[in-house]
């Protein structure tokens, strides 16, 4: 991991062939057919994502980026292609094995923050320690050190319904590292949320990003998102629309930012 | 660096059950549902064994109580009527058992061991063997040994043709024959050989009962009995019967009861009697009037001291009435002579006597006349007024019950008919076959009951499911197994069983006390077989857990078969 400090722009990271790959998908396409209607969702999408990487997945709805997310993340399987995890095709995995990756190797965090209404924050994290097999004691521990790290450490034994939209989210992110997991896919973390609030969970991504090295692939459609991203996708009709370093985005951000504001 | 894909864990149940528990509070509304079907059914079978349970000892406690008076009515029975066929064979059963019935057919018979015995083996065969034929249907029957039935059957395969038709008709009987021919051959040469002792048997059964007539000639079997000295033991036993001093006992009382009974049971016959019992209010009209009727008003001191003297007076009526009729009877005859004397005298009168002579005589003589038929009237209107009591009178004055006496017998007696009453009602509880003492109507009610159940919780539990899609699609994004998905539902449809469980078996065993007692009354509650109770409500409960965990199978697989992706879609 190259060194980064908490305040200057993100670096980019090593040229291509030196870096890690820790997703890669060949030719990747999901067809949804609902009766006589064939929804092409993906059309082919070829990328590698490097390990440690911030990757952002723009695109307006509809375009297919929870599809995207659902694949790499072996919530389901592509209709073409092929999705290989740190070189694994996860199409390879029988349930049990997925169920493993799921607890494990990826976090997941939703638009809709998915917590279990029943149950604390702090129970709320260790649901994936105990799927994981960790015994009580220690879930709850490592738990209030999850917590701590987004901030709600005090607000641990509050129920989701007692808690913002934001706070949900963070402890919702809290669940997702609960397994320090090497992958985080974030499907428009903000969507529901205002803007400050949004900006709060960008700043704990970026955080997690830099100093976990966990791999962030987030979709949005808050541009904000770019800044803090190495790379941008930006997906149209289940194809990558364009692929570009951060870097090389800037000078766009100002028309794209334009384009927010008009 | 490869990345190291591993079997995920599987749970222990403790942790399961830790996850369950922390749900079923969040989903009490729902988990109610589940929890209120359960708790019916499990109630409605409870409630039905309870009853079947109740019942079956209510069965045995009557059994227990009208024992002596079942004792007393053979006793009757057997001091007054001769002993059919069947009767002997199956006397000849309970003597192996009874050293007192053996002692008796042995000196009716005046059989020596040997003989006994193989009379008893004899009966016993006999009984396997009108087993069978008591099985078979009518027209098979028919084919195998045309219209004879019970002990005819064996006399007419004695036959060596018939034996032969029969073994031909066999193949279609319904059931196994229950030995080979050889042995049933075997069995029918006995019974041959045997059937003079049998008549034996009852022939001297008979002369025992004409003795003992000749010793009490005017009195009738339950008299006998009920008029009883402890010696009678000692009289029976040289005419065969044995009975023993504690048996005297119980048997006289009984014989007392029914004879009292009797005596207000002929009371009933009398008009006056009814009619003052309806007048009493004891019933609207004196047609309804019955024994019932007698008995209920008697029961109490009151009545019974009321029926007394109500008895009394109508005896004292009648005395009156006799009283005034001879009387009458008297002044009848007193004024028919006078209207004679007179008659003569006028008729004698010397013609040349005065005519205000003739006049008066003939004055007097009508008056006379008169007086004599106004008598006779009234003589006739007392002789009516008395008939009517007339046929009464024995009965009335037969009464020699105290008020005390009366009551009790009546009590007793009414004890006996509710007895018999509840005793029908038991039996048509049918609690003597079937499975459980359920008839196979309440058995199908019950499956249909327990189908309609789980069809219910299935309900229930699919609803819920697809209220928590979203729950389980995330639960499986981090990282549940199917396996746990499944296990999950079924033991959280468990719990709710048992909950429901305890609820219904709780209130099935009130419910069905209270049914038992409506039906049989205290006795019912007296009889409470705690263990089998207890025991009931144990496999009503797992019933219930069964059940639920059966019914939540479905919904737990579609729960286990959702895509984790599910958890990504927004509503
Ligand atoms: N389960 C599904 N069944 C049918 N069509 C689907 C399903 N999920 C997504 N789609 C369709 O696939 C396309 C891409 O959807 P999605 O990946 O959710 O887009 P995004 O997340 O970018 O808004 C849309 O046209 C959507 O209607
Ligand atoms: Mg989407």
């Amino acid at each position: 991991m190259t060194e980064t400090t908490q305040t200057s722009p993100p670096q980019s990271p090593a040229p291509e062939a030196d870096r890690p790959v820790i997703i890669r998908t060949r030719g990747l396409q999901k067809h949804y057919k609902m009766g006589e209607v064939i929804t092409k969702a993906l059309q082919g999408i070829d990328i590698e994502i490097y390990r440690g990487e911030f990757l952002s997945v723009l695109g307006p709805s509809g375009s297919g980026k929870s599809t995207f997310f659902n694949m790499v993340g072996g919530l389901d399987s592509p209709t073409e292609g092929r999705v290989f995890i740190d070189e694994v095709d996860v199409a390879q995995l029988n349930a049990i094995e997925l169920a493993f990756l799921r607890c494990r190797k990826i976090g997941y965090i939703f638009q809709t923050y998915n917590l279990v209404q029943y149950m604390t924050a702090l129970e709320n994290v260790t649901v994936p320690m105990a799927f994981a097999g960790a015994d009580a004691d220690r879930a709850r521990e490592r738990g209030m050190e999850i917590l701590e790290l987004v901030g709600l450490k005090e607000r641990w034994f509050h129920k989701p319904i007692e808690m913002s939209g934001g706070q949900q989210q963070r402890v919702a992110i809290a669940r997702s590292m609960a397994n320090a997991p090497s992958i985080l896919l974030c499907d428009e973390p903000t969507g529901n949320l205002d803007l400050q609030t949004g900006a709060e969970i960008h700043e704990i991504l970026r955080r997690l990003n830099c100093e976990h090295g966990v791999t962030i692939i987030c979709a949005t459609h808050d541009h904000r998102l770019i800044n803090i991203a190495h790379r941008i996708m930006w997906i149209r009709d289940g194809q990558i629309d364009r692929l570009a370093e951060r870097n090389e985005v800037t000078i766009e951000t100002g028309a794209i930012g334009g384009e927010e504001n008009g | 660096m490869k990345l190291d894909v591993r079997q995920q864990v599987r749970l222990p149940l403790r942790r399961c059950v830790e996850l369950v528990v922390s749900g079923i509070q969040f989903r009490l509304f729902r988990a109610a549902i589940t929890v209120g079907i359960i708790a019916l059914a499990v109630a409605f079978l409870m409630t039905m064994l309870t009853e079947s349970f109740t019942a079956r000892e209510v069965a045995g406690a009557i059994e227990e109580r009208v024992a002596p008076r079942e004792a007393m009515l053979t006793w009757v029975n057997r001091l007054s009527t001769g002993m059919t066929e069947n009767e002997v064979n199956s006397l000849l059963l309970k003597a192996e058992t009874d050293p007192d019935r053996a002692a008796e057919l042995r000196h009716w018979g005046g059989l020596d061991q040997s003989e006994m015995e193989e009379l008893v083996n004899v009966a016993r065969r006999r009984d396997f063997y009108l087993g069978f034929f008591e099985e078979q249907p009518e027209g098979i029957l028919r084919e195998m040994v045309g219209r004879d039935r019970g002990d005819q059957v064996f006399r007419r395969l004695s036959d060596p043709e018939r034996l032969e038709e029969f073994r031909l008709a066999l193949p279609r009987a319904t059931t196994q024959f229950p030995t080979d021919m050889d042995e049933f051959n075997s069995f029918l040469q006995h019974y041959q050989a045997t059937a003079e002792h049998r008549q034996q048997i009852r022939k001297g059964h008979e002369q025992a009962i004409s003795q003992l007539k000749e010793k009490f000639p005017d009195l009738r079997a339950v008299e006998i009995l009920a008029e009883a000295d402890d010696d009678l033991p000692d009289i029976l036993e040289p005419l065969g019967f044995r009975m023993s001093s504690e048996q005297l006992e119980q048997v006289r009382r009984e014989a007392r009861l029914s004879l009292d009974v009797e005596q207000l049971n002929r009371l009933l016959t009398v008009r006056q009697v009814r009619a003052r019992l309806a007048q009493r209010g004891a019933a609207g009209r004196i047609a309804d009037v019955t024994q019932e009727t007698l008995l209920r008003e008697v029961r109490s001191k009151d009545g019974a001291s009321w029926l007394i003297s109500m008895v009394e007076g109508l005896l004292r009526e009648h005395r009156d009435l006799v009283e005034q009729r001879d009387e009458l009877s008297d002044r009848v005859e007193q004024l028919s002579e006078q209207t004679e004397e007179i008659r003569e005298s006028v008729e004698t009168l010397p013609a040349e006597a005065e005519q205000h002579e003739h006049e008066e005589a003939k004055q007097r003589l009508t008056q006379a006349e008169t007086d004599l038929e106004a008598a006779m009237l009234e003589y006739d209107r007392i002789s009516e007024d008395l008939r009517a009591l007339e046929a009464a009178e024995p009965m009335l004055r037969d009464l020699d019950l105290s008020a005390e006496r009366v009551s009790e017998v009546a009590r007793h007696r009414l004890e006996q008919r509710q007895l018999a009453d509840i005793e029908t009602a038991v039996s048509q509880a049918a609690v003597r076959g079937g499975v459980l003492g359920f008839s196979t109507r309440a058995m199908w009610l019950i499956v249909v009951s327990l189908m309609v159940c789980i069809v219910g919780i299935a309900n229930a539990m699919l609803m819920s499911v697809t209220e928590r899609f979203k729950e389980i699609a995330t639960m499986k994004c981090l990282g549940a197994t199917d396996g746990f998905i499944m296990i999950n539902f079924i033991l959280e449809s468990c719990f709710q069983g048992l909950a429901g469980g305890l609820i219904g078996a709780v209130l099935g065993l009130v419910l069905g006390l209270v049914r038992s007692w409506l039906n049989y009354g205290t006795l019912s509650l007296m009889q409470l077989p705690l263990v089998s109770v207890l025991a009931a409500a144990g496999a009503t409960i797992g019933i219930g857990v069964v059940l639920s965990a059966m019914a939540a199978v479905y919904p737990a697989r579609v729960a286990a078969r959702l895509a984790p992706m599910e958890a990504m879609r927004i509503e």
